[in-house]
């Protein structure tokens, strides 16, 4: 396994180049003067413009602002924010916190609840169970997060006000009452995690039923719990991994819909604000490391499935 | 958190030693309201945007500021003399006025705070409107004993005090050298304004807390000045991006004072639990005409357009019929605005096609630049090229992002018409402006407009300043390098847990006002 994971790490490092060089080019091709944007649009004078301009390095050529940028990475600095000063590493770090915690709560629940519903739609198969199971699903699927998040607020702060509508605490500040301000976001987000991956479970639990090892399971007498959990399980659970991957280094990368409907200071909100400020550095920097949490989570995925699939070997 | 805290710790010893009963006379009252994006920073006139300039201008203040009818009123200082040569202003400074650290505010504090924004070394966009390269040249600002301090100019200039007491450059706040570092780097803001700084959580929240010792001046409040008796303990900004939630955490009592559309205002007028504040601002929605346009130089085609845009219509449709139209760029609040300024091509179609027949014009494209992103430009780009099309324009719309509009907007190129904003211009010849120059982002490059434009920046004389806004309102009519459509109602929505609050047409929060019921 060291040998795997040695090379994975290896291979990623001219991905990162050459993800630095399209992330570079993407951001300056993006229309816009940051300078201008900074100024808020309507100028008074072109000195101003042009002091902006030269404070944010950007009267030097594209070349040269890209070897700039190129040298503070790879020696660790990731600049400073336009728009707060605050230095990227550090404010990508925060964001990331929020946005991690959010995610792994939700996918968690989303598993806790997702693994049992699809295995019980799959065992239940055309049964009334499986239709309702699929039926919700699909209504799921077919609701924009932006809205469930919406409804979700006002059914619950609005209506019921059980819980808090705006506002975040960190749950390492206060346990307690960051919780109550995790429960909607992490609700949102589990809901369409639970629709996406139920349908998995039941895909892939329906083509391991109808193998011979199953059949054979069963007809040496095994409880049907047991064969679910010991046998359909860890095989169906495999390609539903896969998708439990890609997910997640989707929603670790920002969950900006979730973020900004629940006001959550999270990587995805901080991603969407610096392209709208034309924030070079945050936007950059932002890329990047979610360009590295898409790398590190597909490993983790990859040496992860081995677990579940016996025939999968890392070499 | 401290403060939390320490307020446990007051109420655990009054309770200790029997006087549990004023425990509760001691809670802090708090107001929440809400900011669609963070604060930038602390350090007023750097570290700013609208957003910013907002929140501290409850924290800080400069000499003078402006009145509810945008005239110029001394705020800091007791008053102020211009000598006959309109080149030097000298400030009487108000005394007893206290920094947020306890000190009392001295002319040698005035002279630091200026050189701060508007010195050599200045870090600010405030310093280029007094170092020449934007007419104003401030060639002395000095303390002359401990409470006077005087200004003197290259040139006289009509606008001077009115740029002073510009909002991005925090009306020139006065802070107390504390606020930065010993090594220059900055620290907080220490000014005199009726809040200090209180917790600030990046990307979540800002709080303000109130300043005991502030010295109000005699009076009501008046625009940005006058009296400032705030009575709420804590002011609290939530960062909440997106104005549907803030409409939702509103209703569910979360924040207690919010910034709304008309629509939500329409929703909430009936609501007892609620009230709604609409007032107009000076911020004008226009739609900007490029004359450099091979279609539109011809001074028919934009009559024409004028004559098919129905201002009244579309001003009515985006405020839910709060708003009117009011197309010229001297507000109406502005005591420039008159009889002349109410005047503009009224919708008529028939002399729009006629306009157009005159012009010889056949059907070529003229496109409407709009964005989504900000406040009712694609509304209102919508309604235009439905009208225009009436009219026998061929009108298109091009949505595009807000930072590629804003890029032809300042190049003066790629766009034909746009829908468009200018934040408030608080002088009628600065209204002007905004859209007239040599510069290439200016609409009206006439130099007739352009020379007109400037003696009004320069006239000291309220009759002649009249007399100019007149005429140059007569000529924005005539040669149409816009059409206007009228000045933004701002509408507040609040809590019937606060009172007091007004808006006003500088569309600045002024958190002084509000009132917690008991």
């Amino acid at each position: 396994m060291p040998t795997f994971v040695l090379k994975r790490v290896l291979m990623s490092i001219p991905t990162f180049v050459i993800v630095a060089v399209i992330i570079f080019a993407l951001v300056r091709a993006l229309p816009g003067d940051p300078a201008l944007m900074m100024l808020g649009g309507n100028i008074d004078d072109e000195a101003t413009l042009r002091q902006m301009r030269s404070q944010l390095g950007l009267d030097k050529p594209v070349p040269v602002q890209f070897v700039v940028w190129l040298r503070e990475v790879f020696s660790g600095n990731l600049g400073t924010s336009i728009m707060t000063g605050q230095e990227v590493g550090s404010l990508l770090w925060q964001r990331f916190g929020v946005t991690a915690t959010v995610v792994l709560l939700a996918m968690g629940s989303a598993l806790l609840v997702s693994i049992p519903a699809g295995l019980l739609a799959a065992h239940r198969h055309n049964s009334r169970t499986d239709y309702t199971i699929v039926f919700l699903t699909i209504l799921k699927l077919s609701m924009p997060s932006f809205w469930v998040g919406l409804m979700l607020l006002v059914l619950f702060g609005a209506i019921l006000g059980w819980l808090p509508t705006v506002g975040f605490v960190s749950i390492s500040d206060d346990l307690g009452r960051g919780m109550v301000y995790l429960i909607l976001p992490v609700t949102s987000l589990a809901l369409s995690e639970i629709a996406v991956l139920t349908r998995m479970m039941r895909a892939g639990s329906l083509e391991i039923m109808g193998r011979d090892y199953i059949t054979h399971a069963r007809a040496k007498g095994l409880p049907e719990r047991k064969v679910l959990w010991r046998h359909v399980f860890p095989n169906a659970f495999a390609p539903t991994l896969t998708m439990v991957g890609v997910m997640l280094a989707g929603l670790l990368a920002g969950a900006a819909v979730t973020e900004t409907v629940f006001t959550l200071p999270g990587l995805g909100k901080l991603l969407v604000d610096s392209i709208y400020a034309r924030d070079y550095p945050v936007l950059q920097g932002a890329l990047l490391f979610i360009a590295a949490v898409y790398v590190l989570t597909n490993l983790i995925v990859d040496i992860a499935y081995s677990f579940f699939d016996p025939r999968v070997r890392l070499s | 958190m401290k403060q939390r805290a320490g307020k446990a710790r007051l109420i655990a010893l009054a309770t200790a030693v029997g006087l549990g009963g004023i425990a509760p006379a001691m809670a802090q009252s708090m107001v929440k309201t809400s900011l669609n994006a963070d604060i930038r920073g602390t350090n007023p006139g750097v570290t700013r945007d609208g957003n910013t300039d907002d929140v501290h201008g409850h924290m800080i203040e400069g000499l003078v500021t402006y009145a509810n009818d945008f005239s110029i009123i001394p705020m800091l200082a007791d008053s102020y003399e211009i000598s006959e040569d309109g080149r030097t202003y000298t400030f009487k400074l108000r005394k007893g006025v206290k920094f947020h650290n306890g000190e009392e505010m001295t002319a040698k504090d005035v002279e630091w705070s200026w050189n701060r924004l508007a010195g050599e070394a200045s870090e600010s966009h405030c310093k280029n409107f007094f170092n020449g390269e934007n007419n104003i040249e401030v060639t002395s600002a000095k303390a002359e004993g401990d409470d006077t301090f005087v200004i003197t100019l290259a040139e006289p200039y009509a606008v001077f005090l009115a740029t002073m007491a510009r909002f991005d450059c925090g009306s020139m706040a006065v802070l107390h050298p504390d606020s930065v570092n010993a090594d220059g780097t900055w620290n907080k803001p220490i000014g005199t304004g009726p809040y200090m700084m209180g917790d600030h959580a990046p990307g979540r929240y800002v709080e303000l807390n109130r300043f005991e010792d502030y010295a109000s001046r005699e009076g009501a409040s008046d625009g940005y000045g006058g009296g400032k008796n705030a009575t709420v303990d804590v002011l609290r900004w939530e960062v909440v991006g997106e104005g549907a939630v803030s409409k939702t955490a509103l209703l569910a009592g979360d924040l207690d004072l919010v910034s709304i559309d008309a629509m939500t205002a329409a929703e909430l007028k009936g609501n007892p639990d609620f009230s709604v504040d609409a007032a107009e601002s000076a911020v004008w929605d226009t739609y900007l005409l490029n004359s450099d346009d091979p279609v539109l130089s011809d001074v028919r085609i934009r009559r024409a357009m004028a004559h098919a845009i129905d201002p009244q219509r579309i001003m009515a449709a985006i405020t839910e019929g709060f708003g009117k139209a009011s197309p010229s760029p001297v507000p109406p609040m502005s005591a420039n605005y008159t009889d002349v300024q109410a005047k503009y091509l009224t919708y008529d179609v028939e002399k729009a096609k006629a306009l157009l027949e005159e012009a010889g014009y056949s059907g070529e494209e003229i496109t409407i630049l709009a964005t989504r992103r900000n406040g009712a430009y694609y509304e209102r780009a919508l309604m235009a090229q439905a009208m225009m099309m009436d009219a026998g324009i061929n009108a298109k719309l091009e949505v595009v992002e807000w930072g590629s509009q804003l890029e032809a907007y300042r190049n003066g190129s790629g766009y034909q018409m746009q829908s468009f904003t200018f934040s408030p211009r608080l002088h009628a010849g600065l209204s002007f402006e905004m859209f007239t120059g040599d510069a290439d982002r200016k609409a009206w490059k006439n130099p007739e407009a352009v020379a007109m434009m400037n003696e009004s920046l320069r006239t000291g004389d309220p009759e002649e300043l009249q007399a100019i806004i007149d005429r140059l309102h007569q000529a924005f009519i005539e040669e149409v390098p816009a059409i206007g459509l009228g000045h933004r109602t701002l509408f507040t929505g609040m809590s019937s847990k606060v009172e007091g609050y007004e808006n006003w047409g500088a569309g600045l929060l002024r958190g002084w006002m509000l009132r917690v019921k008991d």
